[in-house]
């Protein structure tokens, strides 16, 4: 018998399989000729074999359902999904009532906001590109569509307004955050900060409006 | 790349579906975690309960770095804990009849052999080996939720598992081996 017992961890990662061969091979010489490692090997096993039969187990009927309804609203700025903005064409009346339903979206958005100056901005800034039809008309034929389905189908995109949307382009808004210490990342063409709004408006203070959306996560 | 990373970061902008997609995914192994460090089924659903309220409310502050099923097991491995305190007394439930296996709170695992020997050993040793063994953690991943090192995981894990088989009475050729 080699003069030295293999300590603990040894003896896991030979029942896990994780040793190298050769180290391998010297604890399998070992337990062929000490009792006591051996049994500590026998239970290992015989331990994990009782702890992965073990089935998983489910929550009791209509447990989840409750679960899920007793979720707290949460206080925070996004309350909704938007997908990204994609120019698509649609057939003028499909674009007509969905505009309409686009706004009356937006308006309940703004509701929503309370007090958020953003938001108001925003709107306003959808108002005008209202003019425009077609654009307005694919997202909120997007929306009209059943949010999950939608979401489901565009899930990166950045959610709800942005804090600002800045000139520059989006890797450049990326390296004005980053520069003041505050993550973020370009996600479709927008940018998402791990900051407060507050941070990030105070980061981009000098930076002129334009078309980067800048979104807080 | 973390398979919930698309509904993570819908639901950490506010999307309730989102999350509850989440819940969907992860419930039966966050249910089976508290049961099991806990001994009680209703306890289980309770620390559950408060550990996805916990994840709801602070979602918008996880960061990413860790993945979410982690993120979730700490939350639930904390919040068993503070049920456990609550509770300050044996949490073992009445013995349901095993013949039954329907009833809604029957569970012949939580009151048979294997849960009683789980619910003798020290809290650590079984949380690791539940996380190691049930649920498929990885040594890692252990570590970063309960705040020990590898090495400690590891050692628990040694000791969980060696205590269990010793309190099970494992036979010389364990009937597991066929399995």
């Amino acid at each position: 018998m080699p003069e030295k017992h293999p300590d603990e961890l040894e003896l896991l990662a030979y029942v896990e399989e994780e040793l190298a061969a050769e180290a391998r091979r010297d604890v399998a010489e070992h337990l062929v000729a000490c009792r006591s490692c051996a049994e500590s090997v026998r239970r290992l096993e015989a331990g994990r074999s009782a702890l992965r039969a073990a089935p998983l187990l489910d929550l009791p009927v209509g447990r989840r359902e409750e679960l899920v309804a007793a979720l707290p609203d949460r206080r925070d700025r996004w309350r909704a999904f938007r997908p990204a903005r994609r120019a698509l064409v649609v057939a003028a009346p499909v674009a007509a009532a969905a505009a309409f339903v686009g706004v009356f979206v937006l308006a309940t958005q703004v509701d929503l906001g309370g007090g958020d100056d953003d938001v108001s901005g925003e709107a306003a800034q959808v108002a005008e590109d209202a003019g425009g039809g077609e654009e307005l008309g694919a997202t909120a034929t997007d929306r009209a569509s059943g949010g999950d389905a939608t979401a489901e189908s565009a899930p990166s995109a950045p959610a709800g307004v942005p804090v600002r949307s800045v000139a520059g382009t989006p890797a450049e808004v990326v390296r004005l955050l980053e520069a003041e210490g505050i993550p973020a990342e370009v996600v479709e063409g927008a940018v998402v900060a791990d900051g407060r709004a507050g941070e990030v408006e105070a980061a981009l203070a000098d930076q002129p409006d334009g078309p980067v959306g800048v979104y807080v996560r | 790349m973390d398979p919930d990373e698309l509904l993570v970061r819908r639901a950490q902008r506010g999307e309730r579906f989102a999350f509850e997609k989440l819940v969907e995914r992860h419930e039966q192994r966050l249910y089976t975690l508290a049961a099991r460090v806990l001994g009680s089924r209703e306890d289980a659903a309770d620390a559950v309960q408060e550990a996805l309220v916990r994840a709801w409310l602070a979602l918008p502050k996880f960061r990413r770095d860790a993945r979410f099923s982690t993120w979730l097991y700490r939350i639930v491995v904390n919040a068993a804990h503070d049920v456990r305190a609550k509770r300050r007394e044996p949490t073992l439930e009445e013995p349901s009849d095993p013949a039954d296996p329907r009833d809604r709170f029957a569970d012949r695992e939580l009151s048979g052999d294997l849960q009683r020997a789980l619910d003798a050993l020290d809290e650590t040793y079984r949380t690791a080996v539940v996380l190691y063994d049930v649920l498929g953690c990885s040594y890692a991943e252990i570590a970063e939720l309960t705040e020990v090192p590898e090495g400690t995981v590891k050692s628990r894990i040694f000791r969980g598992r060696t205590e269990l088989a010793a309190l099970l009475g494992t036979p010389a050729e364990p009937a597991e081996s066929n399995t």
